[in-house]
């Protein structure tokens, strides 16, 4: 161990150099002035740092090594706790305690060799006060903080940015597809001249994929604007009972042609609660069209039910079912559990991720109820007041 | 039980209104920026009663700074907010650099430390000035904890018989945002008597 003490050997010294071991054994840079700010202590870490020799350091004026901090908090730090107080110099305020030129590999980012610094009474300080500090090497810590930062603001920023170019080409996209539409009405109906069968048939499914990219936009628009928190709900009294009667009404048609039965469940009606029944039909619409999307025999039951602290919206279908290992990503927007499906079902992915965001911007949530082999069951749940 | 008469609590009123003047001059020295910390409201209680008073005051996650000090003049002081409000304050005393997202990072935590510090010893110092006695402290430790942990942690002698907690409400007033504050301090009644008689002792 390489300690120069000050020259009158007694007990307090002997302390002293017990703190300047441990200090060295913590990577821990330490000095100790008197209350002249000379130095009666340098250990070895410091001298690792700084290039300063112990024998060198010791003796010497603290503000002759280091003058930049002359009238700062920094030397001020070293003057209160000479009379007796505890002074704690945070990295994010100060950077450093003492000003020490950065010289390792790894932490070359700064010019200082950042510490997070307490200045602290000598032990048994009368009748001989002074201070002593002790300065940890956080630049690791800084550069791991500054780099998660970042990764979540620029993570955040791309997010928004995401959301906002999604907004903005759902509406220039539909647009052009308004007057698509409006043009083949005009077609079919004759005007500018009669069609022959054939184009009557091309141009009702230039308008049928139209509209199906009208609605894939709507709920990409919807998704985007949820995310980008620009929802605007309009809450009112609904009674749950005939929004779900009216998406099921909606989606009846598909229904009758793929022969499967919509069976609607109450435990009382009307059952009255505070929300935006828009909204409400969004996500049953959503729900209802994904159970009749991927059923192709058999029932899809609707129950409305309430418990103390919610309303509960249940859809169960009789279709594949979710498989366990795809649970988690039903949510998230455009993913469907079988990519295949996609190409044969038809539809963006976007349906869920949409009706979930929906159901949280009600205060509310969607989950997937655990029925492997038995079909979907997905419940909406809204909460009470 | 000795009863704090009208002119102590004004005494210590008043010490805390210095104490924390410099303290809001230390922070707006160290951040470049304005900080004004007002003490709204103070309360001397026997410390038995601290828990009845904190719960209509504070809820939730805690964010402690912690320094017991001793001397001729001893107790436990502690600058305590609620986890969020410490993290808006640690964020806009450094412009943001630390608690982004409300999170107290080891960053955010050494910088209450340091504001706990500056806030503790200031109020404490002007204790000291009056006595015209060194209070020598410990290091400040910061704490994520409970009411109830804090109040389990507080360090009380047994050897002076009653004890006081006085507890100042603090205000901070930054240029974008307001953010509240608590200090409680744990003395025996004989150091308020002291400070106070060593007030009266100044003024007169």
């Amino acid at each position: 161990m390489s300690v120069v003490a000050a020259a009158n050997t007694n007990s307090r010294d002997v302390a002293i150099e017990g703190i300047l071991y441990t200090a060295d054994l913590l990577d821990v840079g330490l000095v100790a002035v008197d209350a002249d700010l000379r130095i009666t202590h340098w250990n070895s870490t410091l001298q690792t740092w700084t290039g300063i020799p112990i024998e060198e350091a010791v003796g010497g004026h603290l503000l002759d090594f280091f003058p930049s901090i002359t009238a700062t908090h920094r030397e001020e730090a070293f003057r209160r706790a000479a009379l007796g107080e505890t002074v704690l110099l945070s990295h994010a305020l100060h950077e450093y305690l003492l000003p020490i030129p950065v010289n390792g590999a790894g932490t070359r980012e700064f010019e200082h060799r950042q510490q997070s610094g307490r200045v602290v009474p000598l032990p048994g300080s009368s009748p001989r006060p002074g201070a002593v500090a002790f300065m940890q090497d956080v630049s690791e810590r800084v550069t791991r903080e500054k780099a998660l930062r970042e990764a979540k603001e620029s993570a955040e920023s791309s997010s928004r940015a995401k959301s906002e170019f999604l907004a903005a080409m759902s509406h220039e996209l539909r647009t052009p597809l308004s007057a698509v539409i409006g043009y083949a009405g005009l077609l079919t109906q004759g005007i500018g001249g009669e069609l022959g069968e054939k184009q009557k048939s091309h141009v009702e499914r230039i308008t049928a994929s139209a509209w199906h990219l009208i609605g894939v936009i709507d709920q990409v628009l919807t998704f985007s604007r949820a995310e980008a928190g620009r929802e605007e709900l309009a809450i009112q009294s609904v009674d749950l009972c005939a929004s779900a009667r009216i998406a099921i009404m909606i989606v009846e048609p598909q229904a009758q042609e793929k022969n499967l039965q919509v069976r609607l469940h109450t435990e009382y009606e009307p059952m009255q609660m505070q929300t935006d029944p828009l909204r409400v039909q969004q996500i049953l619409i959503n729900l209802l069209g994904n159970a009749v999307k991927f059923t192709d025999e058999g029932t899809i039951d609707v129950t409305v039910s309430s418990s103390t602290t919610d309303f509960m919206i249940t859809v169960k279908d009789t279709g594949p079912g979710v498989p366990p290992s795809h649970r988690a990503l039903v949510f998230e927007a455009f993913t469907q559990v079988d990519q295949t499906a996609t190409r044969q079902k038809g539809g963006t992915g976007l349906g869920l991720a949409v009706s979930l965001k929906l159901a949280e911007l009600l205060g509310g949530g969607l989950e997937l109820a655990d029925t492997e082999g038995t079909g979907s069951t997905f419940v909406l749940r809204l909460p009470r007041g | 039980m000795k009863e704090l008469t009208g002119f102590e609590s004004d005494a210590l009123n008043e010490l805390f209104n210095i104490g924390l003047h410099r303290a809001a001059a230390s922070l707006s020295n160290l951040t470049d920026q304005r900080v004004i910390v007002d003490l709204p409201r103070l309360w001397v209680c026997p410390v038995a009663e601290l828990r009845n008073r904190l719960v209509g005051l504070v809820e939730g996650e805690l964010a402690t700074v912690h320094q017991v000090f001793r001397g001729e003049f001893a107790g436990d002081a502690v600058f305590l907010l609620e986890y969020e409000k410490a993290a808006v304050l640690a964020g806009l005393l450094t412009d943001g650099e630390v608690a982004g997202a409300g999170v107290l990072d080891e960053s955010a935590r050494e910088v209450l430390a340091e504001v706990g510090n500056i806030v503790l010893s200031s109020c404490l110092g002007a204790f000291g000035n009056v006595l015209k006695v060194a209070v020598s402290f410990s290091v400040p430790r910061i704490h994520i904890e409970s009411l109830q942990g804090l109040l389990s942690s507080m360090l009380i002698d047994n050897h002076d018989d009653v004890h006081y907690a006085l507890l100042a409400a603090t205000h901070f007033k930054l240029s974008k945002q307001d953010v509240d504050g608590y200090l409680v301090i744990v003395l025996g009644i004989s150091s308020i008597t002291k400070a106070t008689k060593a007030l009266e002792a100044s003024l007169s």
